[in-house]
């Protein structure tokens, strides 16, 4: 009797496996075949990456005799990160923009294969989008971190992987809100130009805005303010007082603040917030758009 | 239409190679000419020493019985296993005269012993050494390459992130002669110095002749020489007129005598630093070693052979799969 | 004999099977329902592309839904998929436990589906990877797979294209990527919107063979096409659409039957003056209004409609109600009508009424579009 009872929880537990592994099967195929798809792009983009890190963090140093090195490793990788934004803005954009709406523009997934749950193969892309996108930013780190062996010996500063783990949550959070974008967007490339008409320009306005409107006002909605925590974190001794993360400037008898950087903690909630909404946001016109 | 196309494609590629290789080539050439036939070695990059041998009895014993290497070589190069590290931020073209080597290379400004001297006496000395007063007296320029470093003294531990030293000059002289005029006019500031009365009594300036000198540079840490090394070395002990240096390939030998003779071997790297310093007795046995340290180089290029050699196999699976579908 | 020839005979095998039309013995199932569409509408705005439609569809039948372009077929289909949403009504569909269950819920206890909508695209893969994806998002074995992929692509003549990219297929190769989508994971019910359009007359001919295969085996297939004869030899039962309405849902030879007792044919010696057309007709509509055929299920509710004149042959064609009486009396009507200045020449029901034209008849007779958008 005991025994029976023991099989039938047995033969319980593996039907409740069996049921989550076929309710993951959509989201894993579909992410596995998104890597497969989007391979080409990654390699681009990571050449991209790499080559953006040699062009910027390389030859100007090799080529250029007088020009100085940074003192230190933490410095090195500090100046090289600023180009990261650049890459993670573009690649996202490539990456991201398809999600939701050349499933309608192209009518390529769900309308060739309906019987594939919908929410399942957005999950799988964007999650195959999301690791590309990581992959590309890795290589980003990858080599300005072998550059950085390379001028100053190891090894790698410990607050380097501070910044790559950071880095992550801004492509998690640009990748959402390009998602967002995709959600109602009509095709691919509107997608892509509002995208980065939106995350270049757009932000820049509305910061610029907003530093003479309010200029003690730090910018906590603001995602380039967040995205310097990217670079900053490798601050050896990171600012912890208020008054250390800006610089005030003067100009014409207007003193404003140009800020350095975001705590930490605010830094990570400005980049979750942003994933979150338009994750949820996304999600809900996803489910309201037809064809 | 493809091929035609294609064509087009070579021809851009190939004209954008043109143009970025005019660039390098333009880049390279305006950079660093030859002002003698010496050309400066050292690239950008960090270097580290460590302390491979002490034997702390032998070196009282043969070498100086007050002083440890410490004294010569900064930070805890007493201790073995002891490194220290230099990161070359950059090098270019620079003038020397013969404040900066007073400042720089020979560090005068340790000569005065303040608890000798009273505070007028010291301030005395000091206008000697003032930029007005050097350049007037002494006019004469020196064409160097000069890099811009920063070090981390010899340290047993993990080094600190911001390095011991933010500014450290090396100079590389661009005509080893140079290094005679420099101590001439070395020696006759000595003497004008040291004929003020500041010196009644006590301890004057030390006159130097061509092998205190050369010990001086080896021990200030930043001489470093230009290509080709041997004759830069060979050119250096003639025109000082060193009696107990000699010149076997990259490495300078030094006999020197402390409570008993040694001998000091320095060598060069191909840089033109100094990446090695043996101190030997007479019977030949290692007293104190100071050597390059090559662990992160060794890292980097395995580091770089594996990534090669995946990069490789991912490439030849690309391939092959390819294939087999055909 | 090569490997290829030979396949080729077994194939023409089959087709000379097929064109002999043996009827398939259908398996007892006891007539289970597997889906039901129940009140099914779907506007588009004002627009009503799908109006009210109730159909019920039996474990292993073959269903052709027909109808003109802008029926509704593709709409229909649609929110079968899921991929829209009814206005009101609703889909009820086999679920495991076999029981009827609304579309709305939870699918994974359904049946499975096999659908080809539209013109399908594909991503920017190899058909084989493609295949492949979709197969193993639904489970499908993984060792099976590529024997599965090589039969269905072999059988579709696609296995030399399978290592390329589906973006370089011709429009018939990329429909025929569809249909072996839509078969490849074994699915209960086969939905295909217009198998056949861009396909050569041999792919449709392969496209009738797999749907008898898969008859044979027990599926459950939904196909719609506005092209009746392509299909009609192999479905079950018809639902003709038009503007998005179900105005028959029948067995072939029913409708057949059914038209064909109810039409008439009256040929007249002289034909009528173009002037007196519409005239003429008019009156006799009003004549014969108490015996026109009130079209099977769906009214037709156009007294306008009963007569047709067609001045080629001058023919009149009357639908009506199919009694035995009413022929006589419509005989007289004509007789009268026709008594002084013309002749009637031939009054008989016609011998065959070919379903091509049985079709595009219902569609002219329906009357147009209600609540234009
Ligand atoms: N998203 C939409 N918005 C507005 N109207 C639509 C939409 N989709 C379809 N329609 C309209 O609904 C009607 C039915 O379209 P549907 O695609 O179902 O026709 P169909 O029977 O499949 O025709 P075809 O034989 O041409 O494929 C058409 O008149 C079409 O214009
Ligand atoms: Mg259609």
């Amino acid at each position: 009797m005991a025994e029976d009872r023991k099989k039938m929880q047995l033969l319980e537990k593996k039907e409740k496996y069996d049921n989550l592994y076929l309710a993951a099967l959509p989201v894993v195929t579909t992410y596995l075949f998104e890597l497969k798809k989007q391979w080409k792009k990654f390699v681009i983009f990571s050449l991209v990456a790499v080559s953006f890190v040699i062009l910027l963090s390389y030859l100007p140093y090799a080529l250029i005799p007088d020009n100085p090195l940074p003192d230190t490793q933490a410095d090195y990788f500090q100046s090289g990160l600023n180009f990261l934004i650049m890459i993670v803005i573009f690649g996202s954009c490539f990456f991201f923009s398809g999600i939701i709406c050349s499933e309608y523009g192209d009518k390529t997934g769900f309308i060739t294969f309906p019987i594939i749950n919908k929410y399942k193969l957005v999950t799988g892309k964007f999650l195959g989008a999301l690791t590309l996108m990581i992959g590309v930013v890795a290589a980003f780190y990858i080599t300005l971190g072998v550059l950085g062996i390379y001028w100053y010996g190891g090894p790698i500063n410990y607050r380097y992987y501070y910044s790559f783990g950071i880095a992550i949550l801004y492509v998690l959070a640009v990748g959402s809100f390009v998602t967002f974008l995709s959600s109602f967007m009509p095709n691919v490339n509107i997608t892509i130009v509002s995208a980065i008409m939106f995350l270049l320009i757009a932000n820049m306005i509305i910061d610029s805005l907003v530093m003479l409107l309010y200029p003690e006002f730090e910018p906590i909605y603001s995602l380039n303010h967040a995205t310097d925590l990217i670079s900053y974190i490798l601050v050896e001794d990171f600012p912890t007082k208020l008054e250390d993360r800006y610089e005030e400037v003067e100009f014409r008898n207007f003193s404003r603040r140009i800020w350095l950087t975001p705590t930490i903690e605010m830094g990570i909630t400005i980049f979750l917030v942003y994933t979150i909404v338009c994750l949820v946001v996304a999600a809900i016109i996803f489910k309201r758009r037809q064809l | 239409m493809a091929i035609i196309m294609k064509r087009n494609r070579v021809k851009k590629i190939s004209l954008g190679f043109f143009i970025l290789s005019t660039i390098l080539i333009g880049l390279s050439s305006t950079s660093i000419t030859a002002f003698t036939t010496y050309e400066p070695a050292l690239n950008k990059g960090t270097v580290a020493f460590i302390v491979n041998q002490y034997n702390e009895g032998k070196w009282e014993d043969t070498v100086d019985r007050e002083l440890d290497p410490d004294d010569f070589f900064d930070g805890d190069s007493d201790e073995i296993g002891a490194r220290s590290k230099t990161t070359i931020k950059n090098v270019g073209n620079y003038k020397w005269d013969l404040h900066d080597a007073l400042i720089f290379l020979l560090d005068v400004e340790s000569f005065i012993d303040e608890d000798k001297l009273n505070e007028n006496e010291t301030l005395f000395l000091l206008s000697f050494l003032s930029k007005d007063y050097v350049d007037e007296v002494y006019p004469e320029k020196y064409y160097v390459w000069e890099a811009l470093t920063v070090k981390w003294d010899f340290e047993t531990e993990e080094f600190d992130e911001s390095p011991d030293e933010k500014a450290l000059i090396l100079p590389i002289f661009k005509n080893p002669q140079d290094y005679n005029d420099l101590l001439e006019d070395y020696n006759k500031w000595t003497l004008s110095v040291n004929s003020t009365k500041v010196f009644l009594g006590k301890e004057p300036f030390p006159i130097l002749d061509g092998d205190d000198f050369l010990w001086l540079l080896i021990t200030s840490g930043i001489f470093t020489i230009a290509r080709p090394f041997n004759s830069y070395l060979t050119t250096l002990i003639d025109k000082l007129d060193c009696d107990d240096a000699e010149v076997k390939g990259n490495t300078l030998i030094l006999e020197k005598k402390g409570e008993e003779e040694y001998t000091v071997e320095v060598t060069f790297s191909d840089q033109g630093m100094q990446s090695s310093l043996v101190i030997k007795n007479d019977e030949g046995r290692v007293i104190y070693e100071i050597a390059q340290d090559n662990t992160d180089m060794v890292v980097l290029i395995v580091s770089g052979v594996i990534a090669a050699s995946v990069a490789g196999i991912l490439i030849v699976l690309i391939i092959r799969r390819k294939k087999f579908r055909q | 004999m090569s490997k290829t020839t030979m396949e080729s005979d077994k194939l023409d095998m089959k087709t000379d099977k097929i064109s002999s039309i043996e009827p398939i013995e259908k398996p007892e199932t006891g007539l289970k329902t597997v889906m039901r569409l129940e009140n099914l509408t779907k506007k588009f705005g004002n627009f009503v592309a799908v109006n009210n439609i109730n159909i019920e569809v039996h474990e292993g039948e073959t269903i052709g839904l027909i109808g003109p372009n802008g029926a509704g077929k593709t709409t229909t289909i649609k929110l079968i998929a899921k991929l829209i949403r009814p206005t009101s009504g609703e889909i009820l569909v086999l679920n495991k436990a076999g029981k009827l269950q609304s579309l709305n819920g939870d699918d994974k206890d359904l049946v499975k589906f096999g659908f080809l909508i539209d013109q399908p695209f594909f991503y920017d893969m190899t058909a084989y990877q493609i295949l492949r994806y979709f197969a193993r998002s639904q489970n499908y074995p993984k060792k099976k797979i590529n024997a599965r992929l090589d039969e269905l692509l072999k059988l579709f003549k696609l296995a030399d294209w399978k290592h390329q990219k589906v973006k370089t297929f011709s429009k018939g190769m990329r429909q025929k990527m569809g249909i072996i989508q839509s078969i490849l994971v074994d699915p209960q019910i086969i939905i295909l919107d217009e198998p056949q359009t861009g396909l050569d007359p041999k792919a449709r001919l392969e496209i009738r063979v797999t749907i008898r295969e898969l008859q044979h085996q027990g599926k459950t297939i939904f196909v719609a096409s506005h092209m009746l004869h392509e299909i009609s030899e192999v479905c079950d039962k018809i639902a003709l659409i038009n503007n998005g309405r179900i105005i028959a849902f029948d067995t072939i030879e029913n409708l057949e039957k059914n038209l064909k007792e109810k039409e008439l044919n009256c040929q007249l010696l002289y034909p009528i003056p173009t002037s007196d057309i519409e005239g003429t007709i008019n009156r006799l509509n009003d004549k014969l209004i108490q015996y026109v055929n009130h079209f099977m299920e769906v009214s037709t509710a156009d007294h306008n409609h009963g007569v047709k004149y067609n001045p080629e042959n001058q023919t009149f064609k009357i639908y009506y109600d199919g009694k035995k009486e009413s022929r006589g009396e419509i005989l007289e009507i004509f007789i009268a009508e026709f008594k002084s200045n013309n002749k009637i020449i031939s009054f008989s029901q016609p011998k065959t009424s070919k379903l091509e034209q049985i079709y595009l008849e219902m569609i002219q007779m329906d009357e147009p579009r209600d609540g234009g958008g």
